[in-house]
């Protein structure tokens, strides 16, 4: 990764494997999402580094003070109680006083659904993942 | 604050005081703005023997360019525009009254470019990545105010022209331009002279889908007009059918856009030149106050003066205000061609528009075509309900994986993620049709563009502000045309559970109260509107500035009203007609200045 650390891939993965779960296809982690997300920041989007360290902080904090440990560590039904607070804007954590959780929460989920459902150059949608999911021709992603 | 302009130079704030500007060979005729009104401007007057310069401030891209690609195309993104313009180095300011502050906006924020009030820049404009509507406007649509008076808060006017002055012109632009369409199957079509230069595209199941539902309420489906071609036309391939069209720049130049047919016709000429890549500043204007040529940025940032006996703008509805009201002079201290305080005024655009998804137990979607290949014109007047109407098409807003996952949200509650919103893709992304129609927006008296007090884009010049928030009527035509769009899903067999609910008389009730629905975008039109009336008006009849001779505004900026019906081939049939005149009154000595 270019931008994200170690500990940011490993919270942004669970972020995205909740956005997007695997079943019977990938999910979004699998399918490279937090790939994208990292090319996004290192690129045409840098100046959304400061959003994305403040909001994954805010993430691990809101889960401690929920559950007692970070997002990557909890339960799936945990992380998703996490994710809903955070979209309502009712997360606790002092990380949230300074930066909204709810403009965080759409960035990331934006970026997830580009990741996932977008053209592989970008480096998410590994092996045309959702394309097969939904029947999108994948030839036709480049010319 | 300074947008930064990408490349080299960023945060470059250029003190323009201190720059000197280099003057060009004289031409007859600039035209600012390479999209549906310039370019063909720009090749009728090269056509007709005067030497041009043509000034685009976006990129030339070419058949070469097309990749495809949903996360870099045009309308919807969060990332760079395909067609520009440049994100950051193009802010602009946005409010939805005068009495709020505005707020900074960026190109892709939002969805087909509003709040921002973006079409294009490009060479080509619009018509590069547009999704290739190409509707005549009907006889009514030209006396709005005659026929209905001036509703209360809107600034309601006809046109100083009629359906009959125009259509020669609209003949003109669909054999010039190539346009596909069947002549004889729409009930509510106005009078033509010709049929069109070839068939329209084939139904495709959507299509099939809203001709079914349609004609089981009594109602006219007939295939779309559509810059598309059908046939190899004019030098130029007939569509491939590939699946990326609305967004996306054409593989084979089967989409009739103007960087296909009009710009290569005006450069063969051997007396039109484009310069793309070149942003104008401002219109010079001499001691009399007649035009005198433009100042713009060259590709290495250095001024130029382009002197020209006569000045065309075609810059867009909001874009074509913004230079003229940058163009300060003695004689014109609020900006040029605007003694009466009407650039930038009576805007309008398709926010009264309405919409709906239906989900079918077939499957609808195919691997070819670009998705949109029927409509019905029963809602255009005469509707019983709102002022104008729209027509109702299938269109392929959802088509895209990307495009689809992104519009679930509503079905899916608070939380539209998760398990259950891949599901719904996974399940429905192939039985989708998505209708969509333009409901007519009213230019009111505080909607307009002006300049921003503070802002300023990456050359240094005060960016456009708009203050819009839709009208009344704009609201009701949402939801009498939504409802239109549901009903019709209904009778075609959509899957009752998953259609939405009709709205109802609280929800209209609530909306109304609640008003917060304003911003342009890619169907902008008004600002510099024409009129016989210079109190209420900026050009005359033939698009020509009221105050001054030699200066013409050839784009959607001159309509009074904007129709139930995407505005592309009335921008360019106006367009045609405008250089008619100008090219008549040129063989008859007019609009030269000395020097």
């Amino acid at each position: 990764m270019k931008v994200l650390t170690a500990r940011q891939v490993a919270t942004l993965g669970a972020i995205a494997e909740q956005l997007v779960p695997a079943d019977s296809d990938p999910g979004a982690r699998e399918a490279g999402a937090v790939n994208y997300v990292d090319g996004v920041l290192s690129g045409y989007q840098a100046e959304r580094v400061a959003l994305y360290d403040a909001g994954l902080q805010g993430t691990d904090e809101t889960s401690q003070l929920m559950f007692g440990r970070n997002f990557a560590d909890l339960q799936f039904d945990q992380q998703t109680r996490v994710l809903k607070a955070m979209e309502d804007g009712s997360a606790q954590g002092e990380t949230w006083k300074a930066v909204s959780s709810r403009e965080f929460f759409a960035l990331v989920w934006n970026h997830v659904l580009e990741g996932f459902y977008g053209p592989p150059q970008h480096g998410g949608n590994r092996g045309y993942a959702s394309w097969k999911m939904v029947g999108f021709p994948e030839h036709s992603g480049t010319l | 604050m300074v947008g930064a302009r990408a490349g080299s130079l960023s945060n470059f704030e250029l003190r323009l005081s201190k720059l000197e500007t280099m003057s060009l060979k004289k031409v007859n005729a600039v035209v600012v703005g390479s999209g549906a009104g310039g370019a063909i401007v720009a090749k009728e007057l090269s056509q007709a023997g005067l030497t041009v310069v043509l000034l685009e401030r976006g990129k030339k891209y070419q058949m070469k360019d097309a990749d495809h690609d949903i996360l870099r195309s045009q309308y919807y993104n969060s990332g760079p525009l395909g067609f520009g313009p440049e994100i950051k180095a193009n802010p602009r300011t946005f409010r939805l009254t005068p009495d709020q502050p505005a707020r900074l906006v960026y190109a892709n924020e939002g969805e087909y470019g509003a709040p921002y009030g973006g079409t294009a820049a490009a060479v080509g404009g619009g018509t590069v990545p547009f999704g290739a509507m190409s509707w005549r406007f009907v006889e009514k649509d030209f006396k709005m105010k005659s026929l209905y008076g001036v509703p209360e808060g809107t600034t309601l006017e006809d046109w100083p022209i009629t359906y009959q002055d125009l259509e020669p012109y609209y003949t003109k632009a669909e054999y010039e331009i190539g346009i596909s369409g069947a002549a004889d199957a729409n009930p509510f079509d106005p009078p033509r002279s010709r049929p069109y230069p070839m068939p329209p595209l084939p139904y495709d199941r959507a299509g099939e889908a809203l001709v079914r539902g349609a004609k089981k309420l009594g109602l006219h489906p007939f295939p779309l007009p559509l810059a598309i071609l059908t046939k190899d036309y004019d030098g130029r391939s007939a569509c491939v059918f590939c699946v990326f069209c609305e967004r996306f720049l054409c593989e084979v130049d089967a989409k009739s856009t103007m960087h296909a047919t009009m710009i290569p016709k005006a450069l063969a000429t051997g007396h039109c030149e484009l310069r793309a890549q070149c942003m104008v500043r401002e219109v010079t204007v001499d001691e009399r106050g007649r035009a005198r040529g433009v100042i713009c940025f060259g590709l290495d940032n250095k001024l130029y003066e382009q002197p020209a006996d006569l000045v065309v703008v075609s810059c867009s509805a909001t874009e074509s205000p913004r230079l003229l009201l940058n163009s300060k002079s003695k004689r014109f201290p609020a900006g040029l061609a605007n003694r009466n305080d009407q650039v930038g005024r009576h805007i309008m655009h398709h926010v009264g528009g309405g919409g709906a998804i239906g989900f079918f137990e077939e499957e609808i979607f195919e691997a070819y075509g670009p998705g949109f290949t029927a409509g019905l014109s029963d809602f255009i007047h005469a509707n019983g309900a709102v002022l104008g109407g729209g027509v109702v098409t299938t269109n392929a807003e959802y088509r895209q994986p990307f495009s689809f996952a992104r519009s679930c949200g509503w079905r899916l509650g608070p939380h539209p993620w998760g398990k259950a919103a891949k599901e719904f893709v996974r399940k429905y992304f192939r039985h989708a049709v998505s209708l969509g129609s333009p409901g007519q927006g009213m230019p009111t008296e505080t909607n307009r563009v002006d300049l921003d007090p503070t802002v300023r884009d990456a050359w240094g010049i005060p960016v456009v502000r708009t203050t819009h928030r839709v009208h009344a009527m704009d609201i009701r035509s949402s939801f009498f045309l939504t409802t239109k769009c549901i009903e019709i899903l209904r009778a075609a067999g959509a899957i009752e559970e998953l259609l939405p609910r009709l709205p109802t008389e609280q929800d209209l009730e609530w909306s109304l109260k609640n008003n917060t629905r304003g911003g342009l975008g890619e169907h902008q039109v008004g600002g510099c509107r024409m009129g016989t009336d210079p109190k209420s008006s900026v050009l005359n009849r033939y698009c020509q500035a009221h105050d001054v001779d030699n200066l013409f505004v050839v784009d959607g900026s001159c309509f009074p009203t904007i129709g139930g019906f995407n505005p592309c081939l009335t921008i360019q049939a106006n367009a045609f007609r405008a250089a008619d005149y100008i090219a008549k009154e040129w063989k008859g000595g007019a609009f030269r200045t000395p020097g």
